[in-house]
This record gives structure tokens, sequence and C-alpha cells, in this order.
């Protein structure tokens, strides 16, 4: 029988509201296996195994007296160290709010709390949130599962690194540029990059109001789709959180792919691409063809535009948010992180207003081009092979904007879009590291997108290969 | 060359709002700015007087709804 670590999150919560396995046997197995790999993996900030096991015992005995609260009771996560809760600290990946504690709850978490889940701690991330390779000066950076001299992308890097090396069921990013779909592509898990406006972002720290996204990761398409489940829909405090009603999202993994249309997109996404990963992809799309999807390649719209209209966009509003601190705690930012800051003081009002206001036509356009005869986009997540963690530690370097334009290449346009994206384990390099693809939908389509990905994923089972130097 | 001039002028107001701004800062911005304006360039073609108000989310879940009716 296998470690309960090596579990998915759904089969791991049928066991418990089974009472196959408890909660705190659960949250033991995991705490013990952080021990060991966490001096190797730098996945958390910090752990709190007091206030795990306190929260497994009381759902090991609320479930004997009242059954499960909900779809993930007694479920052992981790999150991005980003998501507020009263009293507990919370440093955005940062030095200037290292001792920062909330007086307020997420509305994410509060959801997670009520569906029965559990929080071990706080995970690793970029320096507020800003860098695709999961790089960080003041903790550290997190490192892949896979091999650890390799980066695990960012900006959510622990939660790839966790929940790729089994320190966590599942886990939640977020996503402005990439941030969730790089580090699950690159560690070898799932990470969904909703539509914007349909996960709420009460109580997360910002980085670009029009782009943020929060969205998990887990290591299969149903662990994913039961926990976007949980935290989708309207809330009361976010008023952009969208009022559009939540699909089964789990429902959609049981569906297939017969029939359906994928569109590839040729250009821009695929510039440059590395023969072994492009194999790896064509491998994938020849595998859509067997579950009797068709696939047709074309050129997609926008693509010049794109990374500008964005980059505007990101650093005009990153810049807004930390205007005060840039003045006054200059010296507490990673070079890097405020250099990219300093970009957004480049731009005129009127060159931001311009970029948001086109925002809408250009989606529509896009929505409109591409998905008049395809139900998903597939993409690349990157286009090379996942780097060393020494070759892209460029601090405020000549090469910043290069490398890191590079590493977000493929991910980068979508949130200007607006549209939903799920990155997915598409297989292996022969070094052992893993290849993603991207699958992006219609708004509010995420259903589509897990229907797909759970299809392919029945079909090829590289969920189901363990990192093997993460032990 | 009038992007030069346009980045410096803007690089000045800075440093007289009291932003730092070291020559490396300059190197760095001086592509993403120019790429970014092209891409604004492209997008933005004419006027737009005549756009309607910012209605992202509307868009997108009218996009949505279209959906619904294939």
């Amino acid at each position: 029988m296998s470690e309960i670590t090596d579990w998915t999150l759904v089969a791991t919560a049928d066991a418990i509201a089974a009472k196959k396995v408890s909660a705190r046997e659960v949250t033991d197995a995991l705490l013990q296996r952080i021990a060991v790999r966490q001096p190797l993996l730098n996945a958390y900030i910090s752990v709190d195994p007091d206030r795990a096991r306190a929260s497994a015992r009381e759902a090991d005995e609320r479930l004997a007296r009242l059954g499960p609260s909900g779809p993930l009771h007694g479920i052992p996560l981790a999150h991005k160290d980003m998501f507020y809760r009263p009293g507990v600290p919370v440093t955005c990946g940062s030095k200037i709010r290292r001792d920062f504690k909330p007086d307020i709850l997420a509305t994410v978490l509060a959801r997670l709390d009520a569906a029965g889940a559990i929080t071990m701690g706080a995970l690793n991330m970029s320096e507020f949130a800003n860098g695709p390779t999961g790089v960080n000066v003041h903790y550290g950076a997190a490192r892949s599962p896979w091999n650890p001299e390799h980066i695990t992308g960012g900006s959510s890097s622990g939660s790839g690194s966790a929940v790729g090396g089994r320190l966590a069921y599942g886990s939640l990013g977020s996503d402005t540029g990439g941030s969730i779909r790089l580090p699950a592509g690159i560690c070898g898990v799932y990470g969904i990059k909703a539509t914007q406006g349909r996960v709420s972002r009460y109580g997360s720290m910002g980085l670009s109001f029009s782009l943020d996204n929060i969205g998990p990761l887990a290591r299969t398409a149903r662990d994913c789709a039961r926990m976007l489940g949980v935290v989708a829909g309207a809330d009361d405090d976010d008023p952009t959180a969208a009022p559009v009603p939540v699909d089964d999202y789990e429902a959609a993994c049981n569906i297939g792919a017969k029939g359906l249309r994928i569109a590839v997109a040729t250009n821009h996404y695929w510039d440059g691409m590395d023969s072994e990963i492009g194999g790896v992809l064509e491998n994938a799309l020849d595998m859509f063809g067997k579950l009797g999807a068709s696939v047709s390649r074309r050129t997609v719209p926008f693509h010049e535009e794109l990374r500008g209209l964005g980059n505007i966009v990101i650093s005009s509003e990153f810049c807004t948010l930390h205007d005060d601190w840039l003045r006054n705690h200059h010296d507490d930012y990673a070079p890097l992180v405020r250099a990219r800051m300093k970009q957004g003081y480049t731009f005129t009002a009127v060159d931001y207003l311009k970029a948001v206001q086109v925002r809408p036509r250009i989606t529509n356009a896009f929505v409109d081009d591409v998905f008049g005869d395809a139900d998903a986009l597939f993409l690349p997540v990157l286009r090379f092979p996942v780097p060393k963690i020494a070759d892209v530690d460029v601090r405020d370097g000549p090469r910043m904007n290069e490398i890191l334009g590079s590493i977000n290449h493929c991910t980068w346009p979508i949130n200007y879009l607006g549209l939903p994206g799920l990155s997915v384990p598409a297989g292996f390099s022969r070094s052992g590291l893993p290849v993603g693809f991207q699958l992006v939908g219609r708004p509010f389509d995420e259903a589509m997108l897990f229907r797909i990905a759970a299809a392919y994923e029945r079909e090829t089972g590289w969920t189901e290969r363990r990192p093997e130097i993460a032990g | 060359m009038s992007e030069k001039n346009e980045l410096s002028d803007r690089i000045r107001l800075l440093r007289s709002a009291g932003i730092a701004f070291d020559d490396a800062d300059v190197k760095r911005v001086e592509q993403s700015l120019a790429v970014s304006l092209a891409a604004l360039d492209s997008a933005v073609k004419g006027s737009l007087f005549d756009t309607e108000p910012q209605t992202f989310d509307v868009v997108l879940r009218r996009l949505a709804r279209s959906k619904a009716d294939v």
C-alpha cells in the first residue's frame, strides 16, 4: 500500500469521510514528511504543527459527531504566504511585511475552513508575488521536487514545490502573469488561473487589481477541480467577484474529450521551441486525437500587443500599491523587485488608462476569433527545459527583463485577456523534469478545461509518477 | 531618437518628484517602455473618443452567456 502522503486529495478526503483513516493520521504523516523534505525543498516559510494537529483533532471529533463538514474535511493544505487570517503572521515573501499580522479573514480561507480543510503553514513565494522564477532573497529559493537544483517557477513557488513534493495535498496560489500556471507546469501538478472575477480576492495580498487571480494547485485534475469549486463564486466582501453560477467542475472531469475541438496556437507561443519540449507537447496533442478530440493548428491574434499592454497595467498598478514603501523602505526590497516596480513609474496616466480602456475590445475580438470554432486553446507553459536556479538568479542585472520575459512568455498574455487557463502535466523530459501545457478557454468555462485535462490524465497517468529526489 | 527623448523627459520628471532612478534603472526601463508603448500604439488605433466605458467584467459575462447559447 502506498504512503498516505502519496494519496490524492480526493482519495484522502474519501478515506477520511469513510473513517478508513483519521485526519490526525493524515496530518501526522504529512508533518513527518515535511520535517524530512523541507530542508531540501524550502517550500514552507513557516510550519505550524500545533495548529495543524489541533485542527485535525477537531475534524475527527466533528466527523464522529456530525459527519464531514464539507468536501475537504480533514485535508491538510498549505497556501502561498499572502492570504490573511486574523492574528496569523503573513510575510508576502517580503522583508517589509515580515511581522505583519492581519485582522481580517480572506474569503478563500473562510471557504476552505468551512469545507473542512486544515492549514499546515505558510508557503514560500516570490517577494510580493513579483517574479516568475521562485527565487527569493529574503527566504531563499523554493526548489523543484524533481531536482532541487532547478527552479519551481513563480511566484507561487512554495505551492508548486509543496504540492509536487507531497508536502501538501493542495495549495492556493495567485496568478497575475503566470504565477500559478508556471509553478504548476514546472513542478508537475495542476494549477488554474480561473476567469478574472471567478474567485474572490478579499483578504489576499494584491499585486495588480486588474489582473490578480487566486486559484488552486493540486496533484490531479479532480483535486484541483474540487478546490476551485470550494473557493469560486460571488462574495459580498469583493465587488469584483463575479455573480456567475459555479459549475460542477468535478462532474466535468468524468465526461471525456470525445468530439471536442482543440486549437493549437502556432505563432508566438511556439517561437524558439526546444525540440525535446516540443516533442513532449506533440505527443500530448497526438493523445487528444486518440481521445476523440480534433486538433487544429492556427495563429492567434494580438500576441504582439498583449505583453506590452499587460506590462503597462501590471507595472502601473504594482507601483501604485508600493509607492509609499518604495520611497520609505527602498532598501528593504530585493533589487529585482525594486527594478521591476520602477518600470511602472515611467508610464503616464494616459498610457495606463488606454491599456485598460481597450481591454474589453481586445478580449472580445480574441474570443470571437479563437473560440468561434474551438472549445479550448492549447499553449505551452515553457518553451525550454526547466532552468537551474543558478541560471535565472539574475538579480537586477542587465539580462533581467530578457530572462524573466522568456519564462512567462506563454502565460503572461492570458491575464490581460482575463480568460481561464489551466496548467496540465504533459509528461517529462529526458532529464526527468516535468513538462506542462496550458488549456485556455472562454470566460467562465473552467469546466471545459477540467473535462479535457481529466481525460488526458486518465490516458497518460503522468500524475502517478513520484518525484524520487524528494523521496 | 524621439523615444529616447520621451524617456529622458519622463525620468527627469520622476527624479524631480523624488523617485530614485540611477543609470542602471534607466537602461532597464528603456526597452520595456519602448515595447509597451509600441504595443499601445498598435492596440489603440485612432481615437478612443467614441469607446464605451470600461466594462471588462460585463464583457466577460456576456461572452460566457454566448457560450451557453452555442
